[in-house]
Order: C-alpha cells, then structure tokens, then sequence
C-alpha cells in the first residue's frame, strides 16, 4: 500500500491549523510576556553584575558573558513551554474543544504534531528574540558570543522539546487539568530526586552508624539513576553541557540525538493514548 | 438508494454498565431522520460511535460507506456534526472561529459562505464579538453554521434547537428543510419530540442502550395505537346514516353522540382515509362543518414506547 498523498496533505494542513491556533494561543498568553520579562530580568542581572564587576577590577571574571544570562533565559522559557504543554492537551478536553476538532479532518497525528510544532516554533521565535537582544547588547558592550554558548543554545533546542514532549504525554494521558500538572510536577520532582539523591547521599558521614543502609541506597539510586540518563530530560542536560565543557564532540552529538529521539517516542506515546483514549473528558 | 448511516450490531460496553447494546440502525441518504430516547438511553453514545470517537466493543459503524474506525479525512470532510455542547475557543470571534473551521474544512470563498450562513441564522449582527460570550441559543446557531460550513452531505446533529427561542427553532427549521431540498441527510437526536416530530421522515427509538423500534412516525402509531379516530362536526348530524361509513373497509365503527360524530378507523388516519370519509360523508348529503383526526404525539408514543409497550415493538 503506497503513501495516500491526499491523506498527508490533509494531515498537514490539519497539523499547520492546529499549531496555528496553539501558537496565536500563547501570542495572547499574559505568560509569554511574564516569561520574557523575567528572562529580560535574569539576564539583566547577570550581564549588569559582569559589567559592574569589569568596571570594578578591570577584569573579565567569566570565560562567556552570555553563558549566565543564555542559561537563565533558556531554564525559564523551556519551563513555561513545558508547563503550557502539560495543561494543552487536557484543558482541550476538559472544555470539549478537541472533540469539535476531531468531528473534523483532524487525526491525533495531526493534533500531536500541531502540538509538538507549536511548542518548538515558539521556543525558536523566543529564543530569535533573546539572540536579537543580546546581540544588541553585544554590539553596543563589545561582549562577544563564545563557542560554547552556541553550542549550549543549540543543545537547548532537544532538551526543551523532550520536556515538552513529556508534558505533551502527561497532558495526553491525564483528563483534567490539574491532574495533569499534579502528574508532570511529581515526574519532574522524581527525575531530580533520581538525579541528585545519589550526590546528596554522598554526603552522608562514613562514621553514621546508618552507613551500610545508605551505601545500599546510593547504589541503589544510581543504578536507577544509570537506567533514567538515557531517559531524563535532565541528565541530558547535564551531560551535554557536560560535553560542551569538555568540548567533546561525541558526546554531545550523541546527547542531542537521544534528545531528539525521545521526543519521537514520547510523541507517538502520546498518539497511542489519545487513539486508545478517546477525544473526551 | 445507499444508506448515509448504517450500524450493525454496534455495542459499547464501559467497565460496569453496557451503555449501547446491539443497535443495527439505517439512515437512508436524503431523509431526516429523528434519533430519541429519554436521558442515559445511549444517544450520545451512539453518535460518538458513528463519529469513530469512540471505539465499539462489538460491531461496526458505517458512514456514507466508510467504516468509523478507518474513516478517511475525504469522508470526514462531508460530515457536518452539532455536539450536544457548544464550545468555543476562548480568543476567537465568531467570524474567526468559522474562518478556521473554514481552512481546516478547505472551503472555497470562506467569507462569503461565512456571511450568507450568519445572515441565515440572524447572527450577522454578532459576527465580530467573541463567541464564548454569545447567549446559549447564539451559540448553538454559530455551533449549526459551524456544522454547516463546509456543505457537508450528511448532517449529525445532538439536541440543535433545545437552547433556541421559537424564532429560532423555526430558522433552524427552514434551515434544515432547505438542506433537506438541496439532497442532504439529517440525523437528528433530540429531546423535543414535537421537533422531532414536524421534521423527521423517519424516528429510531432508543432505551437502555437498545434500539426499541425505527419506523416512520405512522407505522409507530399504527403499532402503538392500532387504531385511530377521526371527529366529524356535521351541519345536521341527526339526517346523516353514520352506518353507511361501515361500507369503508378501513372503518370499525362508528358513534354519534351530542351531535358529533366518531369515526373509528383500524389503522392511521392517512389522508386517504380521511378523503374516503369525507366523500361518504357527502354522498349522503352530510355538509362537514369541522373533521380533525385524533392522533398520538410523538410525544404520547415517546413516552408510550418507553415505559409501557417496549416488549410489544420489540415483538
């Protein structure tokens, strides 16, 4: 059986027309302009506490102006796109919105894929805004952009949409709002316990008569934690720019690409429920 | 002539109840057809069932010939559906509602079908207000555009006058009778029988997830109430020999009392019946000064078929 043509281009205009409206949705949001402005704050603070501190000593204390001010940016607009995917899908449902979409020509390939588009179309438009103002910055200051800052933007583009996929997944699977959020914030919650309880139990002192049970559970929690690298937006994170420090190519390019991957599988993850589930609430 | 829906066996079954259960129903392609049954029949269910929205446990739903579980966007694209719930996008106009509906559907000359489908409804006065602040029956008039912009063949339509004013419902009528005239199919599942009533060729009663009886309106009357009466108001009712309307193959019996005269026919009182009276009538000098049939409403066989006879039509 071949490629039905006529299907993929009703499909598409079904997915363009859905990350259309989702895309004039956060156009309208009061939160996209919350977000950069606290994004405009953040970086303002870093670069004016660098300029303040050049000025002071006549030294450059950090290696990349903008690594700071890049990093705070990226954190809080992938947080608020992926906290806009958790509730997208399921707030649809719960107003009844997706079930007079899917009266339509619109399938959940469609609709997921709108989804997906919308999120990573914003995420870039977000970030041509911040590059433009930083440039601006950079133009009238003499900071310059260094290597690894584009290296950490471009590692950014995966990550965010991996959170955002697992948003989209959550959202899919949950039938209210606020169990949605509920469900994404304890996934997110149990992804940094995993990430960070193995350095923390490391912490523990050897003397604690507790120090066997403990070592157990560090080792326990690593190893979970070995399972989840592959998995966690987080560890990712971390180990991409783990990789661009050490300027290691590989990893980095291997990082992105389990990325991109996972946002694949969550992705049609989200199609199956959706399929499995139904439309309404 | 093909069949716009048809459903065989289809059943839906949830963890602990079984909200439709067996149902085999035909729509006809250019009828109006009324879909009725009292709250937790499994109307809604059946229509979501038909729309692929929901997955049957057995059987299968065909619309326009494609089956509902591998429906293709070409056949989506000549549905039009009314939910039972009118929902809007929260930043949208209503033109703008429509223009999207209008894009996703592919409709050629978007704003002028949008306008002359506003106008029909009286809605044109509202065109650029947002739509979620519209009154419940300006709601379900821009629902009804929705689900007609597009030219669909086949009309589904859940409850689409129940929020309406009597204006309204008659636009509403005029409307879907002109659909009717232009070779459109309409599947209508409502709860206002006397709607239903004046618009459905055919009706499909459903109870307790099963589908009680599908007929025209006469032939559910005619089951349900075997036989009908006609009343005759006669200029001089003492001259005129009632026994020689028994001479009717189609009359049982006749009565006259207080100067009014009861015609008992076996069967409907189909508008030959009441011709065939009327000639006798005359034949034998009686002048008619009023005749009405005494029929059962929907209303009366709704509630008759529902609660009383089920076991009867099921027979």
């Amino acid at each position: 059986m071949g490629f039905d043509r006529r299907l993929g281009k009703g499909r598409l205009l079904a997915a363009w027309l859905v990350c259309h409206r989702e895309l004039r949705g956060l156009l309208f949001s009061p939160g996209t302009y919350l977000v950069v402005l606290l994004a405009g704050l953040a970086a303002h603070l870093f670069l004016n506490t660098l300029a303040q501190s050049i000025a002071d000593s006549g030294l450059a204390v950090l290696s990349g102006a903008f690594n700071l001010p890049i990093y705070s940016v990226l954190f809080v607009t992938g947080l608020f796109l992926a906290l806009a995917s958790v509730t997208s899908i399921s707030r649809e449902r719960e107003q009844g919105t997706l079930e007079v979409l899917f009266y339509g020509p619109v399938d959940v390939a469609a609709y997921i894929g709108g989804k997906l588009v919308s999120f990573g179309l914003a995420y870039l438009g977000l970030l041509a805004l911040y590059l433009v103002c930083y440039a601006l910055f950079a133009g009238t200051t003499g900071f310059a952009f260094a290597m690894p800052t584009w290296a950490v933007i471009g590692l950014s583009i995966p990550v965010v949409m991996h959170v955002v996929a697992l948003g989209t997944f959550v959202s899919t699977a949950t039938r209210r709002v606020r169990a949605s959020l509920a469900w994404f914030l304890l996934i997110l919650l149990m992804l940094l316990a995993l990430q960070f309880s193995p350095d923390l139990l490391e912490l523990a002192p050897v003397s604690n008569r507790f120090y066997p049970p403990l070592r157990l559970a560090r080792i326990v929690l690593e190893r979970i934690n070995l399972a989840f690298t592959w998995v966690s937006p987080f560890a990712l994170l971390i180990k991409g720019t783990e990789a661009v420090r050490r300027a290691d190519a590989l990893l980095y390019v291997y990082t992105t690409a389990i990325s991109s991957c996972s946002v694949l599988v969550l992705a049609a993850g989200s199609m199956y429920l959706m399929w499995k589930g139904g439309v309404r609430s | 002539m093909a069949d716009a829906i048809r459903t065989d066996s289809l059943s839906k079954s949830f963890v602990d109840f079984e909200a439709v259960i067996d149902v085999s129903l035909r729509v006809e392609t250019n009828e109006i057809y009324g879909f009725l049954g009292p709250n937790g029949a499994g109307k809604t269910t059946t229509i979501m069932l038909l729309l692929g929205l929901e997955r049957p446990t057995r059987g299968v739903a065909y619309l326009l010939d494609s089956p509902s579980h591998a429906r293709e966007f070409a056949v989506r694209r000549r549905l039009g559906v009314l939910g039972e719930r009118q929902v809007f996008f929260d930043d949208m106009t209503a033109r703008e509602y429509l223009r999207f509906f209008g894009r996703l559907y592919s409709v050629g000359r978007i704003e002028q079908r949008i306008d002359v489908l506003l106008e029909r409804v009286n809605l044109t006065h509202a065109a650029d207000a947002r739509a979620r602040d519209f009154s419940r029956g300006m709601q379900q008039k821009l629902g009804l555009v929705r689900a007609l912009l597009h030219d669909p063949e086949l009309l589904i339509l859940d409850e689409p006058v129940s929020a309406l004013d009597p204006r309204g419902v008659v636009e509403v009528r005029e409307l879907l009778h002109s659909e009717l005239g232009r070779g459109k199919t309409v599947f209508i599942s409502s709860h206002v029988l006397t709607e239903v009533e004046q618009l459905a060729d055919r009706i499909g009663i459903m109870n307790k997830g099963r589908l009680m009886v599908e007929d025209t309106l006469d032939n559910i009357r005619q089951a349900l109430q075997p036989e009908t009466r006609i009343q005759i108001e006669l200029a001089e009712p003492d001259r005129f020999p009632a026994a020689a309307l028994l001479d009717l193959d189609f009359v049982s019996r006749t009565e006259l009392r207080d100067g009014r005269l009861s015609v008992h026919l076996k069967g409907s009182a189909s508008p030959e019946a009441r011709a065939g009276v009327s000639r006798v009538v005359s034949q034998h000098g009686g002048v008619i000064v009023d005749m009405h049939a005494e029929q059962m409403t929907l209303e009366q066989a709704f509630v008759t078929i529902t609660d009383e006879d089920v076991e009867r039509l099921a027979a």
